[in-house]
């Protein structure tokens, strides 16, 4: 497959216009993490509510793959369950974004699903490299 | 220069990548290897292969005088007086390692000062962060200017100001980012000045510029063979004799060694103490057909060669408005790399749409997270040059710059 495949039109239009990209101030659960092989970094927030994430904001500076797969996921875990959360692996990120588990690409598309995850579970310890 | 003769050295370059022609732009990373240098390696397994120092038998005799010469030619290369002066390693991160291992640990004390760069390649920066936690000593670093360029004012001021503390300058000879040349010849003169050392990184620019330690004043030097068309896995760590006699082992085993008692142990002759354990003899010997290689078409024709590449990739990418070229813009002061960023496109983004149509650049933060900061951008894209590159390739890559682009601006 090639790479340009990749680059759907939707891919495009959540890097350009990535949806929940924001601080959120008095967050239940923040992490930041980066991917030291390209320097991708992603910090999410969430708000949680009776175990139920009621909002997402992320912020970051990256490729197309990994700032568009914290779009997309920010949507789709907007109402989800922390347990729900929790279960999630990469291949949901990849099946979001439609990218085969073999591509190159794999680290970036699941950096931001990584994040929620360590948010959950690990809480806010990974030292920021470039904010 | 027979670019035809060249190219059809290196069987890499008849490969296909997704069907099209390879063009290989990733030279920084690590360059191919010719014909010579692949057909040497079966050679020495074929013909030659036997553990070396250790064996009175045909093969080992020829091993070790295979790999024992390879450090001759490796010294004469770099204008070293000789084996003694020249130990193998895997790579130029090694070396920077032995020395901040045998000569730092030994020579160092509590606030001592290791001058380095703001456009130092990680393998110059962490290993002196290491000694600095264990041994208290301090980095301070000469920044880098607008231009890309090492400000040498600034330099001299913080070699004199601390003239007691400084112990030793280590500089990047050609940056890995920017591409900047850094005058070798100066910085020596100011590190000995004040009675420090000078250590020279010459990862990037031992197959592009001539290396003479006598002449550039130059007290340890670092370089890596695949990075020069050789193997991997073989890297050079000079010093002049004095300096090794004074440095102590620092990996002890077999081959460094000359007699062990229950006591204590008496290192073996120059190079060998410090090249414990079996080494990579085979890289070893067949790193001497990439310094033949590179001096049968001369370093002065190589230079001049990639000199004309980058100024025809640097006009074609001024040209095209949306490039942003980081590092000197007079060809005068840069070799090997040109590092820039395209708006709205992520580097990374650019490397995959760029390997489509076969052409292999770098994205990232080439190991220099530190210069990165300072540039303020988290990654860059990078091209870099070698012998076997033609304006050919840099016509296929700005098309594929094009396409990429344009990926974008759907």
């Amino acid at each position: 497959m090639s790479n340009r495949s990749l680059y759907k039109s939707k891919i495009i239009d959540h890097y350009k216009n990535p949806r929940n990209f924001k601080e959120i101030k008095h967050a239940d659960y923040k992490r930041h993490i980066n991917n030291s092989v390209c320097g991708d970094e992603v910090t999410v927030y969430l708000k949680v509510k009776n175990n139920v994430i009621q909002d997402v904001g992320f912020q970051g500076s990256g490729c197309a793959i990994s700032l568009a797969g914290a779009s997309m996921l920010s949507e789709q875990i907007i109402g989800m369950s922390i347990d729900k959360v929790k279960k999630l692996d990469g291949s949901f990120s990849l099946s979001l974004m439609g990218i085969e588990k073999n591509s190159p690409r794999v680290k970036c598309a699941t950096l931001s699903l990584e994040a929620v995850k360590r948010a959950i579970e690990d809480g806010d310890d990974e030292p920021c490299d470039f904010c | 220069m027979d670019q035809t003769k060249i190219n059809s050295q290196f069987p890499i370059l008849k490969r296909k990548v997704n069907g099209k022609r390879l063009v290989y732009l990733d030279n920084a990373a690590t360059t191919q290897k010719p014909d010579r240098v692949i057909d040497a390696l079966k050679v020495f397994y074929s013909r030659h292969n036997s553990n070396i120092h250790r064996g009175l038998h045909t093969l080992s005799v020829e091993a070790s005088d295979l790999y024992e010469g390879a450090h001759d030619v490796a010294a004469e290369f770099i204008g070293a007086k000789g084996r003694e002066e020249v130990v193998f390693t895997r790579n130029t991160t090694e070396s920077i390692n032995l020395v901040a291992n045998a000569w730092g640990r030994k020579v160092l004390r509590k606030n001592d000062i290791v001058v380095i760069s703001e456009m130092e390649h990680h393998s110059n920066i962490i290993p002196w962060m290491i000694l600095g936690k264990s041994l208290g000593i301090r980095i301070e670093r000469i920044p880098v200017d607008n231009y890309g360029k090492l400000d040498l004012d600034e330099c001299y001021r913080i070699l004199t100001k601390n003239r007691r503390r400084v112990k030793l300058l280590s500089i990047v000879h050609v940056s890995n980012v920017l591409g900047t040349v850094n005058p070798v010849k100066q910085l020596s003169e100011m590190a000995h000045d004040i009675g420090a050392l000078f250590m020279l990184d010459a990862a990037q620019s031992a197959a592009r510029v001539k290396i003479n330690v006598e002449a550039m004043g130059v007290d340890f030097l670092a370089l890596s063979s695949h990075k020069m068309y050789g193997p991997t896995g073989i890297g050079v760590l000079y010093a002049g004799r004095d300096l090794m006699e004074e440095m102590d082992p620092w990996m002890g085993g077999g081959d460094m060694v000359r007699r062990v008692t229950n006591e204590e142990f008496e290192p073996a002759d120059l190079p060998w103490k410090f090249e414990a354990g079996t080494p990579n003899i085979a890289d070893g010997v067949v790193y001497t057909e990439a310094i033949r290689f590179i001096q049968e078409i001369g370093l002065d024709s190589i230079a001049e060669h990639e000199r004309q590449l980058i100024s025809y990739a640097m006009g074609k990418l001024q040209g095209l408005g949306w490039v942003k070229i980081y590092g000197p813009q007079d060809l005068a002061s840069r070799m090997g790399v040109i590092s820039f960023t395209v708006d709205g496109v992520h580097p990374h983004d650019l490397s995959s749409l760029l390997d489509d149509e076969a052409v292999a650049i770098r994205a990232g933060h080439h190991c220099a997270m530190p210069l990165h900061i300072k540039l303020g951008t988290p990654a860059t894209a990078r091209i870099s040059f070698a012998v076997y590159n033609t304006k050919e390739d840099i016509d296929a890559f700005v098309e594929a710059l094009k396409n990429a682009r344009s990926t974008f601006l759907k």
